[in-house]
């Protein structure tokens, strides 16, 4: 082959610049730490960062949800735990009230005692984190319960908050008072395509015009009327949580229908709910499952057993009348509300030790995650530094061997 | 043959080995002259002369001529780096803007896409629970929506600045390209005016230089006329046509913002460039980016259409029907709805008009679009949908990079074989000179001694 002093340095110069190029790039990665700079010089790394780095995302916001989301239960703990307490003491004053002989002035102490525990139940079930009320279920802002003489309200709603501490997996929160303390409650078990539609659009069978009533206890029913081709279910919603029954409605909403809720807010057996439509038989009530026209219930009823707070006050009349008669049965009942409060507690302690469980997962996941993101996109330092010091090497040599044959020439020995 | 001849003889054998030792100067003059040809002199012996005697006759010679200057050049290997040169021209116009491309969408970072996307989601989960109706958590998803759109925006309009930026070099590059069409008329004019039979050779390394600077332009078909000129066309539309040049033009029509390129009957010739920078260029503008816009839009447009869907179930704090989350509808025109961005009470995270402060079951489904595959006919998350641009985007990079180093070792090695066969080596050349100047002393030395000889024969008068 002939060599020309052009091909010399034409070759010398793509050598050079070769060598050089491979040097600054394994430079690169040894400034960096890292096996790109962009993806295009690691695809396959880079994205896998990239996926790595969104589940890290993911893992940190769970994480940051365990932390904040803990608190609550940890209160709520705390508050049922009084409650418990509370209950324990004045079921010692109960029995004692009942068992011995008291006269009249020692079982009004005993009263008084269960009317003080009634308020400090309340207050604890009223109490706040975070400027949010632990036992309103989405009645976070309203005050959950209110007594007023012998009467407790329940102001919040009858859902359970839930928060989801990792992918998929959700936490029960925040129990709503209405299942710690016990109100009525009915679902109706047809659900309509919408709460918005008008109900003309949905339902055939009804007619018009139309009305139904509601009552708690033993108050006076409230009479809502209905106009199918101007209403909607939400319509019908405010109207009866505007009207200032002791009822709160809801429109709950599952597998894509929406369905009707009633609540009473009246916490207790005296809260007891009697919805009567008037239709005869075709109106929107009967239509959705929830009560037919003789005042019989035939949505889904909360399984209602024993209110705590009634129970209380009624021990509480009766020993003011220096009355004991029946006692033992009131007993009995604070006793299976009780359980359930028991039980609500423990469920509460669980939801805490799965958030700890979490807490745990999250931290091996974020150490996983971190080591992975660190084999993929960080460069093995050793075979980096040696690859460096190779080049270095070759391009050491280039420059050695070229200087050399750029001084060769005839010209020197003519 | 008298002595005079015989002087003459010397004379003329001084005088080749002269234009010998000329070119020999001319070859180390440009021994660093890119696209040089090295040139050789070919030497002839004279005519002889017939010498008729009483015994017979015979021929003598009558020494040396310069027949030709020869260029030392292979033509196909010339058509070979022309064909090669577009080939790279293209391939390095697409890598080192695929690397702006890659600049552009910034991945992965804290500052992309990606991680807005994230960010944005995990913002509703805050608000879904245990508080809804708080309004830092509120402010945190307006904060976070902002983000987003703005992220998808700026990397939006980098991309059509990108596509700007290539259409102006379009212009440029047009210009370049007339510059060479003229060059190689004015070169093809030359080349005819100088006499057939003398050799142009500097002249058509010029020429051949030229050529290579255009084959890295813009694809071309290059056709050898019978007076050494070369016709130019590009999928049959002249472009030089012996000593005239047709130029290229560039215009804007009403249907695009973008420059297209015209013959010199005006007509558009986008669709008949296919090779060199300037359809790397064209390809750039009109379809890779057209296809990350694209992208951009198809995913900013779900979110938008998804996320207020899913918002225009709930209820704000105020018990009102959600409005739009986002309005527009592709990355260039996303924004968080103003009354939203103003008020943080209007984000609709209740699915029911009563308890909104508590109920965040809709910023729940919002946060839980990011696990639904909403993309490609369902099969992508969002997330993985962005995955997948990022991904493209890396291997079609690393892809042209790829060509790129490729076609550059072979683009090398043909230069390479040319420089070898073409180039000057100095060794050759003085070795060359170093024969030329001892047959030139030694025909001085003839000339010298047959001027004795013609001396003694006068003294002899």
């Amino acid at each position: 082959m002939r060599v020309s002093n052009s091909y010399i340095f034409f070759s010398l110069k793509n050598q050079l610049s070769s060598n050089l190029e491979n040097l600054y790039n394994s430079q690169v990665k040894v400034n960096s730490g890292k096996k790109y700079v962009l993806p295009s010089d690691d695809p396959t790394s880079a994205v896998t960062a990239l996926r790595i780095k969104h589940s890290l995302n993911l893992n940190s916001y769970y994480k940051e949800r365990q932390n904040y989301t803990k608190p609550y239960l940890q209160i709520a703990d705390t508050q049922l735990t009084t409650i418990i307490n509370t209950i324990r003491t004045v079921k010692v004053d109960l029995n004692m009230a009942s068992n011995s002989t008291n006269d009249n002035s020692q079982l009004a102490i005993v009263a008084t005692k269960i009317d003080k525990a009634i308020d400090s139940i309340v207050t604890t079930a009223n109490a706040k984190y975070n400027n949010t009320f632990l036992f309103g279920g989405y009645g976070t802002n309203t005050t959950p319960f209110v007594r007023t003489g012998d009467q407790v309200k329940y102001n919040g709603s009858g859902h359970t908050v839930q928060q989801e501490i990792n992918k998929d997996i959700f936490a029960d929160v925040m129990i709503p008072g209405s299942k710690i303390f016990e109100t009525h409650t009915v679902d109706s078990t047809i659900g309509l395509a919408s709460p918005d539609a008008k109900l003309s659009t949905m339902l055939n069978s009804v007619g018009s015009p139309y009305s139904f009533s509601i009552k708690t206890g033993s108050g006076t029913p409230a009479t809502f009327s209905v106009n199918y081709t101007t209403d909607s279910l939400q319509d019908i919603v405010t109207r009866i949580n505007n009207s200032g029954v002791d009822v709160k409605a809801n429109i709950k909403e599952a597998n894509g229908m929406a369905y009707l809720t009633l609540q009473s807010k009246i916490v207790g057996e005296s809260g007891a709910l009697t919805i009567t439509d008037d239709s005869s038989g075709n109106g929107l009530l009967k239509a959705i499952s929830l009560a037919d026209e003789n005042a019989a219930i035939t949505g889904t009823q909360s399984s209602y057993s024993n209110g705590l707070l009634d129970t209380l006050i009624a021990a509480k009349n009766k020993l003011q009348i220096g009355d004991t008669t029946g006692l033992s049965d009131l007993i009995a009942k604070i006793d299976s509300a009780n359980d359930n409060i028991l039980n609500i507690t423990a469920n509460v302690g669980y939801e805490i030790q799965r958030i700890e469980t979490a807490q745990s997962f999250s931290s091996d996941e974020e150490f996983r995650l971190k080591e992975l993101l660190s084999d993929t996109e960080g460069i093995d330092s050793i075979g980096a530094i040696t690859e460096l010091s190779t080049l270095q090497n070759a391009y050491e040599a280039a420059l050695a061997t070229s200087a050399r044959i750029m001084k060769l020439s005839l010209l020197n020995y003519i | 043959m008298s002595l005079f001849s015989a002087l003459s003889l010397g004379t003329r054998s001084m005088q080749a080995q002269q234009r010998a030792m000329e070119v020999t100067g001319h070859n180390l003059a440009n021994v660093n002259t890119e696209s040089y040809s090295r040139q050789r002199v070919a030497f002839v012996s004279g005519n002889p002369q017939t010498i008729l005697t009483p015994s017979g006759s015979f021929q003598l010679g009558t020494g040396v001529d310069v027949s030709s200057v020869d260029r030392i050049h292979d033509d196909f290997l010339e058509a070979q780096i022309q064909s090669e040169a577009q080939d790279l021209g293209y391939y390095q116009t697409q890598y080192s803007n695929y690397k702006i491309l890659e600049t552009s969408f910034n991945e992965p970072s804290d500052s992309g896409i990606a991680n807005a996307l994230d960010e944005f989601w995990q913002s509703w989960k805050k608000v879904a629970a245990p508080n809804p109706g708080d309004k830092g958590a509120r402010e945190e998803v307006k904060v976070k929506a902002v983000q987003l759109t703005d992220t998808l925006k700026q990397t939006y309009n980098k991309l059509v600045d990108l596509q700007k930026n290539i259409d102006s070099a379009i212009g440029t590059k047009v210009i370049e390209i007339n510059s060479n069409l003229n060059k190689i008329a004015s070169l093809n004019n030359q080349i005819a005016n100088v006499p057939i039979d003398a050799d142009a050779n500097d002249l058509l390394d010029k020429r051949d230089q030229i050529l290579i600077d255009l084959s890295k332009q813009i694809n071309f078909t290059a056709t050898l006329q019978a007076n050494r000129t070369i016709d130019i066309s590009t999928a049959g539309i002249p472009l030089v046509v012996d000593n005239k040049a047709l130029l290229l033009s560039t215009g804007v029509t009403s249907k695009s913002l973008f420059l297209e390129i015209r013959d010199s009957s005006n007509i558009n010739i986008n669709s008949s460039i296919n090779n060199g920078e300037i359809a790397g260029l064209l390809n750039l503008r009109d379809t890779v980016i057209e296809e990350y816009k694209k992208d951009l839009n198809t995913l900013s447009s779900k979110i938008i259409s998804e996320v207020n869907e899913v918002h225009h179930q709930g209820y704000d704090l105020n018990g009102a029907k959600g409005i739009d989350f986002f309005l527009g509808d592709s990355a260039s025109n996303i924004t968080l709805h103003p009354s939203i961005k103003g008020n943080v009470t209007y984000i609709a995270a209740s699915s029911t008009k009563e308890n909104t402060n508590g109920n965040g079951e809709i910023a729940d489904k919002i946060s839980g679009l990011q696990n639904k595959s909403l993309l490609d006919n369902n099969t992508y998350t969002v997330s993985e949908f962005f995955q997948n641009i990022i991904s493209k985007q890396a291997n079609d990079s690393s892809y042209s990079k790829k060509l790129v180093e490729g076609q550059e070792t072979l683009l090398n090695g043909l230069k390479g074989r040319k420089a070898s066969t073409s180039g000057v080596s100095i060794d050759e050349e003085m070795t060359n000179l170093v024969q030329y100047e001892q047959s030139y002393n030694a025909a001085a030395k003839y000339v010298s001694t047959i001027n004795q000889v013609i001396d003694s024969l006068m003294q002899m008068i």
